[in-house]
């Protein structure tokens, strides 16, 4: 015998423990898709330069495509899922599109994943009338590439949200959002001829990266983990891809170049002291705790003394040497951008909490 | 949506038919004794638009060494193995920035040099590049936006643990 279903037994909203599973699979689901987007791009920068016949349908293109893919149907699936969350847990999320409540974190990521299957198409449409890429930096590619920048800060968001984040998670998704963005934007600034943005961009973004980190969890060590993670994908990124390469030219009936380059793009321009700076920030912050020294000077001159290390990154040689002048600018720089990391945290730590406390004020 | 799928078809049809409009082309230089096939895979090339450029000797190029400049734009540079076609020298997805006449040199050590001209045309008629760029720049906004919005709301310099450890 069939039972009759009432309206509200068909719309259950989703409690707060099936919610909180649900976003940490999403999560989870998120960093596997930004980190298949990251290992394609690494694969596919390092085949155009060493091997170089492209098509769209490569292996490194589908990891790429496949990653913002996942990272695309995870976002719209958890804001699906988000707005039938009890409405009390729905205190700590944003509007979207007038009906919709979600994490910030997914909708960045979401918006990121649409816009960068969109800039796909586009870049398609820019390849039959101009051929295909001799640069990284032409104009499909921007809009593609800062799309995925905009699903990493998000896939970062959904990590930081909070008081009760967990360090070593975070710093993994830091330290993989930092190891994508940043070899992708630099290339381009080369390309570009903004060679100075080439120099002083690590010394800028990974203070403010190490102290976001240290901000939101308020835990030294994971300034540590930071560091160690962004090392680990550098490594990663230097010992995979030139055999990935190889391999998938084997397969493919190809050869590399005779003028190949034995440099790693991707690798190349992450700085191999990283965890030299993380340290730095770590042993100062740690001595000024247990002198109960003042923060912010504390903070200051930890990310001061980071920058330059970031900044004489052996691996650029000569060239460095020639603008070993700039490091006093550099210190100030790196001051300003970690300062800036660490009231990012802040504000990571309490964006919710203001929402809530701004409904309160609008309920009351 | 109707009309986004519309415009997107109809792009990519533009965009095919801007492709079919070019064919591949072949031709012969003197190059001390012997006779190079140059080929292009897109011609008549034009300015911003990529293609292959090919160099194949008369007997091969097994045991040969050579070089290549741009008259007028470039320094004398080893040429290549063309990385899909072992047998012949090559430059893969190659373009040229703006339009006008360009003379390539090839030197074959021990054979001699011989010269190429052609025609770089105009610009493909395409998305003009700064639109395409303003668009692009939108997600990045996106996050600055955000950033802003929540700096505004939190109002950091405000809280107490911007100053402390807790």
């Amino acid at each position: 015998m069939n039972t009759p279903i009432t309206q509200q037994q068909a719309i259950q909203p989703i409690s707060a423990l099936e919610w909180a599973q649900y976003q940490k699979i999403g999560s989870v689901l998120m960093f596997i898709g930004i980190f298949c987007s990251f290992i394609g791009i690494g694969w596919d920068i390092e085949w155009h330069s060493d091997v170089g016949p492209d098509t769209f349908w490569t292996l490194p293109h589908i990891f790429v495509y496949s990653g913002a893919a996942l990272a695309g149907v995870t976002s719209l699936v958890v804001v699906l899922l988000s707005s039938f969350v009890d409405r009390r847990q729905q205190a700590n999320m944003i509007p979207v599109l007038g009906f919709f409540r979600a994490p910030i974190g997914f909708v960045m990521a979401g918006f990121g994943a649409f816009g960068f299957l969109l800039f796909g198409l586009f870049d398609q449409w820019w390849h039959t009338i101009f051929g295909f890429d001799v640069a990284i930096s032409s104009a499909p590619h921007v809009g593609l590439l800062l799309s995925d920048i905009l699903v990493t800060v998000g896939g970062v968001m959904i990590f930081a949200e909070g008081k009760n984040v967990r360090p070593i998670p975070l710093a993994l998704m830091i330290a993989l959002a930092i190891s994508f963005c940043m070899p992708v934007a630099m290339q381009n600034f080369f390309e570009l001829g903004w060679e100075i943005m080439v120099l002083i961009f690590p010394a800028m973004i990974i203070p403010l990266a190490l102290l976001f980190s240290l901000s939101v969890t308020r835990q030294l060590s994971t300034v540590l983990y930071t560091g160690a993670f962004i090392f680990m994908l550098r490594m990663l990124c230097e010992l995979a891809f030139p055999s990935m390469t190889q391999a998938y030219a084997d397969v493919s009936g190809l050869s590399l170049r005779d003028d190949n380059e034995p440099i790693v793009a991707m690798s190349f321009f992450i700085p191999i002291l990283v965890p030299i700076a993380s340290l730095i920030i770590f042993a100062i912050l740690k001595f000024a705790q247990t002198r109960a020294w003042k923060l912010v000077p504390s903070i200051y001159v930890a990310a001061a003394l980071s920058a330059p290390v970031l900044y004489i990154d052996p691996l650029l040689g000569q060239f460095i040497l020639q603008a070993l002048w700039a490091l006093p600018m550099i210190a100030v720089l790196g001051l300003g951008m970690g300062w800036l990391g660490w009231k990012l945290g802040v504000v990571a730590r309490n964006a919710n909490q203001e929402i809530v406390a701004l409904e309160a004020r609008g309920a009351a | 949506m109707k009309y986004l799928y519309t415009a997107i078809f109809a792009l990519l049809i533009i965009g095919s038919s801007v492709v079919n409009a070019q064919a591949m082309h072949n031709q012969i230089i003197q190059v001390g004794s012997r006779k190079v096939t140059v080929h292009f895979t897109d011609y008549p090339v034009r300015a911003e638009r990529s293609l292959h450029i090919t160099f194949q000797p008369e007997g091969g190029i097994e045991g040969l060494k050579a070089t290549g400049q741009f008259i007028g734009s470039s320094n004398a540079f080893p040429l290549s193995r063309f990385p899909s076609n072992r047998k012949v020298w090559g430059f893969d997805n190659i373009a040229f920035n703006s339009p006008g006449k360009r003379v390539f040199e090839l030197n074959i050590q021990g054979v001699g040099k011989g010269r190429i001209e052609f025609i770089v045309g105009e610009r493909p008629t395409g998305p003009n590049s700064s639109i395409i760029y303003a668009l692009g720049v939108l997600p990045v906004l996106a996050v600055f936006l955000l950033a802003i919005r929540s700096w505004l709301r939190v109002q950091p310099a405000k809280q107490r643990e911007t100053y402390h450890w807790q």
